[in-house]
């Protein structure tokens, strides 16, 4: 027992001596590589100058322009789809429940039996029937006094149990195939159960082999599916001998048709119930005309409701709206309601990426043929979709009731659509923008550079948009905030329309629209600009109005061809150009600053490489290095082994602008050792040697040219 | 002679297939109510350690496990798949168990009182996640390392256990227990993702993470053995029909049927975000302050999954295990074991499905050594086949049992076997 005691002891202190070496040992250790970038930066035209623009040297002109964003017209100004919806209740109007059909024959052979049951087996009638049936001898029937044939059951009780009835009618075809004439045919048919009398008529005379058709409006009736009938008829006979066969009949038809029901209880049958070709117009406002539209954003929302206890299916297909060639279908099966509870469904689609066509139904007719059963081939339109809905019950062959109060309720809803692109004519917008934008010109160049009459004040107009439109400038005024001095602008350049031309639609969402650029220069001999100048303001208040497809007259149709790109826009702004005097190339920026690092985040850093990838819109381009020092200046190390270059911006020759900055990328390579000097450094003195791009001509710099700047860390790191 | 080759043939199978398995054992020692007749009691502990995977082998683990510098090549050898699966439990018990001549007024009732130490790791992760944590974003230059339905779990809990067996008479070969467990709750993490990634731009000029999924942790003020961070109560139930004459058994056990509530100071979270990362925004570069960066790392992914905001109570399902075996010894020197196990909610693939041959090697009166022979299906992995060995030693006089196993073949073929297990039971009989 002690030893056994002893021992499980012992266990148990191993065991929980394990969990705690565990706890107290060094870790695992592996190497992982490390891609992040660490730190963004953004240096504009307010960073640089203090340094870069004031250094002397060759020349070549700069000129800072003083960019101010005074209006944007973007695509929600301009078009906005309104949210469309789609309806379409399917009642018992437009339920067909089908036809029924109740055959009831009398034979020869009845006629025979009936006279042998009424006058016993040796009548007359019956054994010149039997005898002419078996013995193939032409013979003679006498005429027969009114037999009476009653409480013939016609059972329509597996189509349904009962019907009542808005509008419908009953055929009653009586074929006479007997070879004799049927007269006083009294044909009567009743509700079983209650006894209503459905049909009753006569049909006085029934020639031999004819037939005879009388029908009935069933309106306002009640019809239970089993039915009790009674027919009497009587006949003068052949008349003469004839050849008799006992499968000889007169056969009644009766056909329920054409029924719209108030309420039944039937097995409803397998019933394509919608078959539509419709169109719908989304109308945008303001004298759009779309022809065109790529969907960016946007969703379509299909529910219905199902009242009925039987399954149904439904399938939507916008023929307007494509992806990838594929048409926009939604398709579902919505299960039977229980009871009082409909049965439903509900599904979205995402309808980005789509691209739908506004001309309505006619191009697909043009195809396919008349498609919306108004015999012509409609004309190509605008602002309509063309759109096909079809569906029906599915029959579970279960007995169900339906009133009118039972629907099929479908809800199409589009909703939310923001177009990447759209074409057609686009409307007569007129949008007013007032505002105050800051104005501040950097305060170093206030006294030195600015010689007024070297400023060129220009109201610039860029279009992304494939419109015509005009712009007015409704008001300018120069206010000082530091003086509390305001100047309004006059001359003939107020209230005066600027026509702006339409770009050129590159016919891609991928390819950004080269923006039209209208210049309105506004100068002494149009304005009091320079007053407005000489005010010194810090800020501007103005008033503009834009006016698209300005002087055009509304083109319904689809023959419009403006455009518009998602994020384009039409922007107007002002720009005040202050030419400069400054180096070209060789300009030289060197500054030095304190470096402090905790070595303690870097510690399990093995080594790797530091990416700074520069991102940059000015038109010079820079040659970098940064040399590490000790507290006394020395030099201990440089990053790059030789000087890296960044890339200039590039000019668009047509904008005069940098459009899109230039990336570069300078690699630096960092060792453990290296690493440590890093740490160990307490300053850092960066050299940028800036040239501007082309170096023989004069470059433009707008104020919100930045150089952005990223370092990114490639390392290796040990994990433990 | 037949039966040797038989033996050969299937040992040259285990070597060859490469993938080996060992066996969950009870832990709770239930299979020992058995070694008890009337009138006697056992104390007993079982220490089980035990993992499993579809992808991780045995030389990586323990080289993880071990504190050991994990190479390229080491990495490059675990045999990654679409869905990796991996588990380890760790249990320690001791219990005693007493079948006194009288107990609550009945000669047929026993009892057993136990505590034990339980620590559960289970994961289920794609490639993308292994190779994000072993060779970091940068091998995900330019692509999206997926971290989608990625699920880890790990749980350490104590637990006290009473319960009450019966053997309606001495002859009667079954026995019934249902024993009630008090838990503590000490850690408890758990990650489970719906959509995640992270790309990685080519030169890393910016990261994109989208994390969406729920995230739990226990109270991390609360780590240590002697704290509750979390309480609980489970039910077990085992049942044993042993026929003597026959020479078979069968038993099923239900262990851990119950729920840990972790306190007030847990953390929960259902996340879903979406980062993009391009560094700090420095407005002076000039002017870099050391702080700028130290403040990123604790802050923002603090803010990210705004742990302040959800700290919580909640409650958690116990890792249900459900174990269903047959015994049968078949000759002098050779017995088989089959059955199933379960574990619920760790990461199984599907029940571990398996047939166990003993065969003994050393059969003295005091020793005796046997080989075991595996092959099962399912669990963290497909089809399995394992070798073990098992030890034991004591004698009837002095009712002292040390019982011992392993699957020895992780030692020899470390890089090619995918599980291990040592379990070791100590128990005396009075």
């Amino acid at each position: 027992m002690k030893k056994g005691l002893i021992a499980v002891f012992c266990l148990i202190i191993i065991a929980l001596l394990f969990q705690n070496c565990k706890k107290e040992a060094t870790s695992p250790s592996w190497d992982v590589g490390i891609l992040a970038p660490i730190i963004k930066t953004t240096l504009s035209i307010d960073n640089l100058v203090n340094d870069t623009l004031t250094q002397t040297g060759p020349d070549s002109l700069i000129s800072i322009v003083y960019n101010s964003e005074m209006y944007t017209m973007a695509l929600d100004s301009i078009i906005e789809l309104p949210d469309t919806t789609i309806q379409y209740t399917i009642n018992l109007e437009n339920l067909d429940i089908g036809n029924y059909e109740i055959v009831y024959r009398t034979s020869l052979g009845d006629i025979a039996n009936r006279d042998m049951e009424e006058n016993g087996p040796g009548s007359d009638l019956y054994v010149t029937i039997m005898n002419a049936h078996n013995f193939g001898i032409p013979s003679t029937i006498d005429p027969i006094d009114q037999q009476v044939y009653e409480n013939i059951s016609m059972d329509a009780g597996e189509y349904f149990q009962t019907i009542t009835i808005a509008e419908g009618f009953m055929d009653i075809e009586m074929d006479n195939q007997l070879p004799m004439d049927i007269t006083n045919l009294i044909f009567e048919l009743k509700n079983t159960d209650d006894g209503t009398i459905v049909f009753q008529d006569t049909f006085y005379v029934i020639p031999a082999f004819t037939t005879m058709t009388r029908t009935k409006s069933l309106a306002g009736l009640t019809i239970d599916g089993n039915l009790t009938g009674t027919v009497k008829l009587e006949s003068p006979g052949t008349g003469g001998n004839v050849i008799l066969d006992t499968a000889m009949a007169l056969t009644s038809t009766i056909t329920i048709r054409d029924l719209e029901i108030l309420n039944a209880t039937a097995v409803f049958p397998n019933e394509e119930m919608i078959d539509l070709n419709e169109t719908i117009n989304v109308d945008p406002g303001d004298q759009t005309f779309l022809n065109r539209v790529l969907v960016r954003e946007g969703s379509i929302n299909v529910t219905v409701f199902n009242t009925i206890e039987q399954p149904m299916h439904f399938n939507f297909t916008l023929y307007s709206a494509t992806l990838d060639g594929e048409f926009l279908e939604i398709e579902g099966n919505v299960p039977a309601a229980s009871g009082t509870t409909p049965g439903s469904l509900l599904i979205n689609k995402n309808l980005a990426g789509y691209d739908v066509s506004f001309r309505g139904i006619g191009p697909f007719e043009m195809i396919w043929g008349d498609l919306n059963g108004n015999e012509i081939i409609d004309a190509i339109t605008s602002n309509s979709l063309y759109y096909k809905l079809t569906g029906g019950i599915d029959s579970t062959g279960a007995m169900v009731t339906i009133d009118q109060n039972d629907s099929i309720y479908l809800y199409c809803h589009f909703s939310s659509i923001i177009p990447d692109y759209a074409k057609g004519f686009l409307g007569n917008h007129t949008a007013d923008e007032t505002g105050v934008t800051d104005f501040e010109v950097v305060e170093e160049l206030e006294d030195t550079y600015i010689s007024l009459d070297d400023v060129r004040v220009t109201l610039e107009i860029a279009s992304q948009i494939g419109v015509q439109a005009a712009i007015f400038i409704d008001e300018l005024v120069s206010v000082n905030n530091r003086t509390g001095v305001q100047v309004s602008l006059s001359g003939p350049v107020l209230g005066e329309p600027f026509i702006i031309s339409a770009p050129d639609d590159p016919y891609s969402t991928s390819i950004d629209v080269i923006p039209s650029i209208s210049y309105i220069n506004i100068n002494s001999s149009n304005s009091n600009i320079h007053e407005l100048l000489e005010n010194k303001p810090d800020q501007l208040s103005y008033s503009v109005r834009v006016e698209t497809n300005y002087g055009i007259l509304p083109e319904p149709g689809s023959s419009g061809t403006d455009f518009i790109y998602y994020g384009d826009a039409l922007s107007a702004s002002l720009n005040v150009e202050i030419p400069l005097s400054v180096i070209a190339s060789g300009l030289i920026l060197e500054d030095t600053t304190d470096l402090e690092l905790n070595a303690g985040d870097v510690e399990d850093v093995l080594g790797g490489r530091l990416i700074l990838i520069a991102n940059n819109y000015f038109p010079f381009q820079a040659q970098v290095q940064m040399y590490l020092m000790d507290s006394l200046y020395n030099i201990t190390d440089s990053l790059f082994t030789e000087p890296q270059l960044v890339q200039a911006g590039i000019i668009n020759s047509e904008t005069g602008k940098v459009h899109n900055p230039e990336k570069s990328k300078l690699y630096v390579d960092v060792s453990k050792e290296r690493l440590n000097r890093i740490l160990a450094a307490k300053k850092v003195r960066i050299i940028s040697n800036f040239s501007t791009q082309p170096t023989d001509e004069h470059v433009k710099i707008f104020n919100w040219y930045t150089l952005e700047l990223k370092i990114v860390a490639d390392f290796n790191y040990r994990i433990d | 002679m037949g039966k040797v080759i038989t033996k050969i043939i299937i040992i040259i199978f285990v070597l060859s297939t490469h993938q080996v398995f060992s066996q969950f054992d009870n832990p709770e020692g239930n299979d020992k109510f058995n070694l008890l007749t009337r009138g006697h009691s056992l104390i007993g502990s079982n220490f089980n350690s035990y993992y499993s995977s579809n992808s991780v082998h045995y030389k990586f683990l323990s080289s993880l496990m071990g504190n050991k510098y994990i190479d390229d090549e080491l990495k490059t050898s675990v045999k990654l798949k679409d869905d990796n699966r991996f588990g380890s439990i760790q249990d320690l018990n001791l219990y005693y168990i007493s079948y006194p001549d009288s107990f609550l007024g009945t000669n047929q009732y026993g009892f057993k009182v136990s505590m034990g130490y339980h620590s559960n790791m289970n994961m289920k992760f794609g490639a993308d996640a292994f190779n994000l944590a072993f060779r970091g974003n940068s091998y995900f230059a330019g692509k999206k390392a997926d971290l989608s339905d990625l699920n880890i779990n790990y749980l350490v809990y104590q637990d006290l256990q009473f319960g009450l067996f019966t053997r309606p008479s001495d002859d009667n070969p079954l026995t019934y227990y249902l024993g009630f467990s008090l838990i503590k709750g000490q850690t408890y993490y758990s990650i489970a993702t719906e959509e995640a990634w992270l790309f990685t731009e080519e030169t890393g000029e910016y990261l994109d993470l989208r994390l969406q999924g729920l995230f739990m942790a226990s109270d991390s003020i609360k780590p240590d053995l002697l704290e509750f961070a979390g309480t609980g109560f489970a039910t077990h139930l085992f049942f044993n029909y042993d026929n003597i004459v026959r020479n078979f058994s069968v038993s099923l056990a239900v262990d851990n049927f119950g729920y840990i509530n972790w306190n007030q100071n847990s953390f929960l979270v259902e996340e879903d975000t979406s980062l993009h990362w391009e560094g700090i925004i420095i407005d002076d570069i000039l002017n870099i302050e050391d702080g700028q960066i130290n403040g990123f790392s604790d802050d923002t992914l603090q803010k990210l999954l705004k742990q302040e905001e959800h700290s919580v109570n909640f409650r958690k399902q116990m890792p249900e295990r459900v174990q269903l075996s047959f015994f049968k010894r078949t000759s002098k020197m050779n017995s088989i074991k089959a059955g199933l196990i379960y574990l619920h909610d760790v990461n199984l693939k599907m029940p571990l499905f398996y047939i166990r041959d003993f065969y003994d090697i050393l059969r003295a009166e005091k020793i005796g050594l046997q080989l075991n022979l595996d092959a099962g299906y399912g669990g963290y992995s497909g089809f399995q086949t394992s070798m073990g060995m098992t030890f034991a030693t004591g004698s009837k006089e002095k009712n002292l049992l040390i019982n011992a196993s392993t699957n020895f073949l992780s030692f020899l073929i470390p890089k090619h076997t995918f599980s291990q297990n040592i379990f070791v039971c100590l128990s005396y009989r009075f």
